[in-house]
This record gives structure tokens, C-alpha cells and sequence, in this order.
């Protein structure tokens, strides 16, 4: 971001300065309440944007880490006289714990279950304060919770928790930021657009909700450590199942794409409610905070913070050519020994049954390194059944898979991919929330060094990793022939085209096997003969491939061997010449 | 014979992009028009501004005499316009019964025993739908699937019948097969404005074809005429006087040459 030029650098700027300024302006005890409570409320719902608007997990129950962080520091500070700072980094590694241990078996639900299986952790915590009273001080709960401090450092005064809260917030959008600009926040988009492509690129899912999860409950919890200071007492009602929804509707009026929403909302909510209160109405917060909730997301269905960048994108819209991509040269084809005899893939009795019908019925074949192999058959033959289960996307009901030698047939999708087998799709799952380039880029995961801590905190190394990742995207279009549609959004490029855009991601992945899942449907005969050409560069580089194609004169032209299935059973294989004059295949499958 | 799609001087794209630049294209009454063209080129883009999915930013189109560039696709589909898309689009959850009826959604006049007309005459042109009637849709084969939703744009009744693509991802036999229902349809009086990158097997049964060519039309003619096109023949037919067999070979000398000039290197 160029800071002299970009209009975004100086509204920045202004909002620091406002803040900054605020409560020198603004000098009534009232107005600078409401402010330290929009900041708090502010952290949690910046971690609130992290799981719901981005990794799409509708845990709702945010408020039970609230508690854990208040209760942790009102505790710590009170009955162990710890200081303010250090109690609530430890709540919030409590908080971040109890949402490790939580997350992994409650992330495996989908949409209202988890968001009922959230709430249902709020509730107990919330009758675990009220009831083990000889800690928690039960319903009256804890007062006298002294002012915060920082290693001994007297934050005396609501002015200085101001500023400290400020900083907090500042804090959580700068990692929110680097979240959003990283691998994770492309990895965590492509899981809401496809999980299962995502899986099938190696990005597990289960670990990126997990860690979304940890992330916003670490938040959650300094946002309740903050409020207990500034309350100077904590009680089970302070972050109640109203707070929790506070904290939901704060994020979709201010906007779940964006880390600035999370902010804005809480702005948005506390301010209203203040306003509500000061014009002595307090008894309709609740009729105008949903009907405002009603015209904000109908004028902005994105949100607030939607709203503002398409506003900012129009006010901004330049006439320029956004495909000035400089060609790039494509990785050079370093030729890999061909002749190895060895098999890469071994299928042995694989079977798999949907209810009575018997989709593969005990099918073995093996596949030899360097070759590419074809399986071809009729429509429901089973053929797509099979890359499926190879890929870990569907379990075996029998049989095995072993891939250089080991098992794979017991791994998920994501552990296949970073074994070294990628694949396409026949209906194509690209990610459509997402440029092309950055499609590729997302099947770079496989070989990412840098941890999730490490993209928060967006150490020197993200940075060299990201523009690694964006050349090898721009290597992998160039190598397939889109070098100049990295900008481009994949639902603006002809299907064709997004075929190979699929192919160029799995390719990112640089795989020892690669699973074509009819690539050349939707081509014709001068791009069907492109994408030979294509294919043969690919195993020149030494990948092995397993194609299921249609197009006969493809199969033919390529294959070094190739497998023929019908309802389910091999029916025959061999070299290419073989199988065109078996009968069983030309009855079931050519034609005469 | 009555021009039924008039399309005139229309150019459309997605944002800053323009992908079709002043195409002009008509489809007549009980015709089968071939739109060919490689990938990029347009083909569905142009479907889709017929539709009224996408809007057209200049030039004009109209049905049977009337202008449909503004109107809405529902009202475009009640006019007898139907698509069948590319990817055949089914409700996966549903069963084949199912998908037709919500065909029929919004015709006019369609009561309960027209309905059940309507779906015996899908079940008469693709008797493999009938056996499948109660299967979900997800489950279908691939041909069965593009039967299926042939089927389901027929129940809106349309007077002109968009195909994208009818053979995307299907064995040769049920391609054989597909292609034989399109020509039922039209000696059932059927028009039909086919887009395939079959090219062999959309000019063999169409009465008229066009090729387009970076969002613009590049030729036009008879059927006939465009097989015998030296043009149409290199970049669609896989050169003059080329077969299946003379493609295969070329992709096989293409990897013959590859396997002779690879290096060998120390494998990982």
C-alpha cells in the first residue's frame, strides 16, 4: 500500500487520529464508557468475523469464552493477586485451550447442530459460574476487581484503559489482516466455496476451523478480561446469551467479509443502544436495534463495511486493462526418467456399494510409474466412483489402495493430496470467491512452511512465502496456457478454459500422480489436440497419470495401457490396440 | 419460413470485459442451427444474452417479432424461449418426475391433465426417463442426466430450444443417442439452436451452422457448406479430410516423440 497515494492510507490515518483524540474531545465519564465498551466488544466480534465470515462456522455461543476470560482474570487478580496483564494472557490460554478441546469434535457439525452444540457450552459455563459459588461468588459474583496494569504499569483511569483497549483492538485487526492477506485466508475461502476441493488440494479442513476457532475464543477471552476491568466486577450476566447475540448482529450489519466490519458493527450496536438509552427510550432497544438491523441489511446486504468498498470500488473504478500480465515463462520441462517399470498405484479387490447397487464391484489394476493410464467405460460405469475413492473422497467397501507402496485407502482427502495425488473434477470445483491466480496459489498449501501463529503475526518469512506462491500460480497458468487470466475471476472464463485453470491448481501441487477426470469434455478437436500436448509435457516432468476420458481418439492417441469397466467390473485391459478389438468392449462401450 | 430468434448486432461480457463484439444470428422454424466455436469464443455468453441472463449492451434481439432484450428470463421462458446449460443444472435431490414437473412451472394454462400430457410426451421421446422416473437425479448416469434435463426445458413448452453442449462428458454410444433424440425433436417440429464442440456431429444433423470466433461471427452457411469449408475443416474437423483415426495417430507420434526426447533424470 502506497502510503502517500491511496486514499485507504489516509482514512486510516484519520480514524487513528479520531481515536487518538477522542477522549481528549469527548471529556464526559459516559462517553468514554461507551467507547471502551464498543473496543471490547470490538476485539471479540474481529474474532467473530474470522469463524463465521470466513471459515463459515456458525458457532454462536462466542460469549462463553467472554466468560472464561472474565472469570480467568477477575480470579487470578483477585484470589492470587496476579497482575491484570499477566491473568489475562493466561485466561485467554485457558480460553484458547477449552476451544482446542472443544473445537475438534463440535467443528464436525454443520450449521444449526454447531451453532446449537456453541450455545450449549455457553449455557453450561454460564451454570457452572452460577452454581459453584464458593469461587465464582455464584450469582452476585465477583466485585472488587482492581484496575488493569501491565507488568506492574498502573492503568489509572477509564482514559488510560481507553487507549489499552484501543490497542487491543488495533492489535486484533492487524491479525485479522494477516490472516485475510495470507494462505489461510485464501485456504479458508476455498473451504466455503468447495470443501471438497479444498480437501482435494490438501487443505485440511477440520485443522482450519479449529484454528479459526482457537483464534477467535483467544479474542473473545481478552475482550472479556478488558470488560471485567472496566466493570470492576464480573457476574454470569455480564456476558450473557445476549451478549453472544450482540455479538452476531454486530458482525452481519457491519459486515462478514470483511475484518473492518467487526469493528463497525460493534460501533454500530453499542452506539445505537447508548443513543437509545440517552434519548430515554431504553425499553425500545430492542423493536429499533432489530428494525435498524432490517434497513441496514437491506440497503447493504454485504453489510456496512460491504457496502463502503462497493461504494469505494465505484468511486475508484479506473478504465485500465486489467490483464497487462507480463508472460511469464513456464517451468521448464525437466525431464524425469520414463522407463521406470515400478507401479506408483495399486488398486487390489476395490469395491463400493451405494445401498443394493454395487457401483464398483472388486476391481484391480495397477499403474505403472511414468505412464499414463486410461480408464475408459460407459456412463455409470463406475469410473469416476474409482478416481473418488483413490482420492479419499469416498471410503472403500472393500479392498486397497497403496500408493508408492503404503495404504492410503483408510487416509481422508486432504491426507492424499499431501501425499502426492492431485486430481480435477469432471464438474469442476474452482473456487468462485477468488481470482484465478489465487485458485492456483491455493494448491501451493501442500508445500507452505509458515504455521498459523506465524501468519498472525505475519513474520518476515509470510511475506517471501506469499510472492513465492503467487510465481509458481503465474508459472503453472503459464505452463497450461491461461498466462495472461490470473486476474480474471474463473466464472468469466469459458469452461474450457476453467478446465484448465483446475489443472493448473493441481499441478501447483507438483504431484507424483495426477488423477483427469474427462479433462477434455467441453473441447474441441484442435483443443483436444492442445491438451494431448499438454498432457505428454506434464508426464514429461515425471508425473504419473490416471485419465478417465470419453474422447476414444485421446485415449488411444495417449495411453500407454488401458483399463475398460462396465456396471462396475474391469472387463478388460491392456495396451491400447488390444483393448479396441475386444469384443466386450466395443459391444459395451465403441460401438460397432 | 418464420424467423423465430433474431439476433442483431448484440455485444455483452462480464464487467470490464467484452466478450461478444456485434454478433448477428437468426434461427428459423423447425430448424437445427449449429453454433460452433472454440472455448473463449462466445458460444455460451451468446445463449445466455438470449436468455435475458446476461444483458445485451448494445444491438437488439428479438422472438417470433417480439424485443426480449429487456424483458426478464422468466418472461422470456413464458414467451417459448428454453435453455438447457451446460452443465445440466438438474435438482439433484429430486427425482426425475420431479425435475420435469418443475418444468412446467409458470406455463400457461397448464392444468393437471396437460401437465401429465406434457410429461407422457417426454417419457414417449425418452423412454429410458420413464424406467427411471422415481431415481434421483444425482444418481443418473451422465446421459441419463442430459436426457433429463433436455426433458425438463420440453415441459416449458418452447417453441425454440437452446442446447449447450449435449454431449459434454458422455460416452460415444450415448452421444450417438442424444444426437438421435435431437433430431426427433425437430421432425416433431421442434427448432433447435444447438451449441457443440462436436463439430462432425452437430453439422451432421443441423440445417444451418455459424462459427464464431472471438465474440464475433466469422462464417456462416448451410451445413453442408461449412463441412466442405477448408476453414471449418483445420480448425473444427481436425484438418482436411481428417478422421477420428488420422487425430489418434498424431497424438500418438506427438508421445512417441516426447518418450524419445526425454532426458532421463534421477528419479525423486
Amino acid at each position: 500500500m502506497d502510503l502517500g497515494r491511496d486514499p485507504r492510507a489516509g482514512i486510516l490515518v484519520a480514524l487513528l487520529f479520531a481515536i487518538a483524540l477522542y477522549p481528549l474531545l469527548l471529556r464526559s465519564d459516559y462517553a468514554l464508557g461507551a467507547a471502551i465498551t464498543v473496543g471490547t466488544m470490538a476485539i471479540a466480534t474481529v474474532g467473530f468475523v474470522l469463524l463465521l465470515g470466513y471459515a463459515r462456522q456458525l458457532a454462536i455461543g462466542q460469549a462463553a469464552f467472554c466468560t472464561i476470560g472474565g472469570y480467568g482474570s477477575a480470579l487470578l487478580v483477585i484470589r492470587a493477586q496476579w497482575d491484570p496483564f499477566v491473568a489475562m494472557i493466561a485466561a485467554m490460554g485457558v480460553s484458547m485451550t477449552v476451544a482446542y478441546l472443544v473445537g475438534r469434535p463440535i467443528l464436525k457439525l454443520h450449521g444449526f447442530v454447531l451453532a446449537m452444540a456453541s450455545l450449549a457450552l455457553q449455557l453450561i459455563l454460564g451454570f457452572v459460574a452460577t452454581e459453584w459459588s464458593e469461587l465464582t461468588g455464584g450469582a452476585i459474583g465477583l466485585s472488587g476487581v482492581p484496575r488493569f496494569a501491565i507488568l506492574g504499569w498502573q492503568v489509572g483511569g477509564d482514559r488510560a484503559l481507553f487507549y489499552v483497549v484501543w490497542c487491543a483492538v488495533a492489535l486484533a485487526v492487524l491479525a485479522g489482516l494477516n490472516v485475510d492477506r495470507s494462505r489461510i485466508g485464501r485456504e479458508l475461502r476455498a473451504i466455503a466455496s468447495s470443501e471438497r476441493a479444498a480437501s482435494s488440494i490438501g487443505i485440511d479442513l477440520g485443522q482450519a476451523k479449529v484454528q479459526m476457532f482457537v483464534l477467535s475464543a483467544g479474542m473473545a477471552s481478552i475482550a472479556g478480561s478488558l470488560t471485567v476491568h472496566y466493570l470492576r466486577l464480573m457476574e454470569p450476566g455480564v456476558f450473557g446469551f445476549q451478549y453472544s447475540l450482540n455479538i452476531i448482529t454486530a458482525v452481519v450489519i457491519g459486515g462478514l467479509g470483511s475484518i473492518w466490519g467487526g469493528v463497525l458493527g460493534a460501533g454500530i450496536i453499542i452506539g445505537l443502544r447508548e443513543a437509545l438509552r440517552l434519548t430515554s427510550q431504553p425499553s425500545f432497544e430492542g423493536v429499533v436495534m432489530g428494525a435498524l438491523t432490517i434497513v441496514i441489511l437491506l440497503l447493504f446486504p454485504r453489510g456496512v463495511a460491504g457496502g463502503i468498498a462497493d461504494l469505494y470500488r465505484i468511486a475508484t473504478r479506473r478504465v485500465s486493462d486489467a490483464t497487462e500480465k507480463r508472460a511469464t515463462a513456464a517451468p521448464g520441462d525437466a525431464f524425469r526418467d520414463l522407463a521406470g517399470d515400478d507401479s506408483i498405484l495399486t488398486l487390489d479387490r476395490v469395491a463400493r456399494r451405494f445401498g443394493n447397487l454395487v457401483a464398483v464391484d472388486k476391481v484391480g489394476f495397477t499403474v505403472a510409474r511414468g505412464s499414463i493410464t486410461a480408464l475408459i467405460g460407459p456412463n455409470g460405469a463406475g469410473k469416476t466412483t474409482l478416481l473418488n475413492m483413490i482420492s479419499g473422497d469416498q471410503p472403500l467397501n472393500g479392498g486397497e489402495i497403496r500408493f508408492n507402496g503404503a495404504r492410503i485407502d483408510r487416509l481422508s482427502a486432504h491426507r492424499v493430496a499431501r501425499r502426492g495425488i492431485a486430481r480435477t473434477f469432471q464438474n469442476l470445483e474452482l473456487f468462485d470467491t477468488m481470482t484465478v491466480a489465487e485458485n492456483v496459489m491455493c494448491g501451493r498449501t501442500r508445500h507452505a512452511g509458515t504455521n498459523v501463529a506465524a501468519i498472525v503475526a505475519r513474520l518476515p518469512g509470510v511475506g517471501r512465502e506469499e510472492r513465492k506462491m503467487s510465481e509458481e500460480a503465474e508459472r503453472w497458468l503459464a505452463f497450461v496456457g491461461l498466462g495472461d487470466a490470473g486476474a480474471r475471476w474463473p466464472n468469466t472464463l469459458a469452461f474450457g478454459h476453467q478446465r484448465l485453470v483446475e489443472l493448473a491448481r493441481s499441478l501447483a501441487l507438483e504431484p507424483d500422480l495426477l488423477l483427469l477426470d474427462e479433462p477434455a469434455s467441453g473441447l474441441n478437436d484442435s483443443e483436444t489436440e492442445q491438451l494431448a500436448d499438454l498432457i505428454l509435457r506434464i508426464r514429461a516432468r515425471g508425473i504419473t497419470i490416471l485419465l478417465v476420458e470419453h474422447d476414444i481418439r485421446l485415449v488411444m492417441g495417449l495411453a500407454d495401457h488401458v483399463v475398460v469397466m462396465n456396471h462396475g467390473e474391469k472387463i478388460a485391459e491392456g495396451a491400447p490396440a488390444m483393448v479396441r478389438a475386444d469384443k466386450l468392449v466395443l459391444s459395451a462401450y465403441l460401438g460397432a | 419460413m418464420e424467423t423465430l430468434l433474431d439476433i442483431a448486432n448484440v455485444s455483452a461480457g462480464y464487467g470490464r470485459i467484452e466478450v461478444l463484439h456485434g454478433v448477428s444470428l437468426n434461427v428459423r422454424a423447425g430448424e437445427i442451427v449449429a453454433l460452433l466455436g472454440a472455448n473463449g469464443a462466445g458460444k455460451t455468453t451468446l445463449l445466455s444474452t438470449a436468455m435475458g441472463l446476461l444483458p445485451a449492451r448494445t444491438g437488439a434481439i428479438s422472438f417470433a417479432e417480439t424485443p426480449i432484450q429487456r424483458l426478464d428470463t422468466a418472461a422470456i421462458v413464458r414467451l417459448g424461449l428454453a435453455l438447457v446449460p451446460e452443465r445440466r443444472e438438474l435438482f439433484g435431490a429430486m427425482n426425475v418426475e420431479e425435475n420435469l414437473l418443475l418444468g412446467a412451472y409458470g406455463v400457461a394454462g397448464g392444468g393437471p391433465a396437460s401437465r401429465r400430457a406434457d410429461l407422457e410426451a417426454q417419457y414417449e421421446l425418452f423412454p429410458r426417463l420413464k424406467e427411471r422416473r422415481r431415481q434421483l437425479a444425482h444418481s443418473l448416469s451422465g446421459g441419463e442426466q442430459q436426457m433429463a434435463a433436455i426433458a425438463r426445458a420440453l415441459m416449458a413448452r418452447p417453441r425454440l430450444l437452446l442446447l449447450d453442449e449435449p454431449s459434454l462428458g458422455l460416452a460415444p454410444l450415448i452421444i450417438e443417442q442424444i444426437v438421435q433424440c435431437i433430431v426427433d425433436m425437430r421432425d416433431r417440429g421442434g427448432t433447435i439452436l444447438l451449441v457443440e464442440q462436436n463439430a462432425r456431429a452437430a453439422l451432421g444433423i443441423a440445417d444451418r451452422g455459424y462459427v464464431i470466433e472471438n465474440g464475433r461471427i466469422a462464417l456462416s452457411g448451410t451445413a453442408s457448406e461449412l463441412l466442405a469449408d477448408p476453414a471449418v475443416q483445420d480448425a473444427y474437423l481436425g484438418g482436411q479430410g481428417s478422421t477420428a483415426r488420422a487425430m489418434e495417430e498424431r497424438i500418438r507420434a506427438r508421445a512417441a516423440y516426447y518418450a524419445a526426447t526425454a532426458k532421463p533424470v534421477a528419479r525423486r
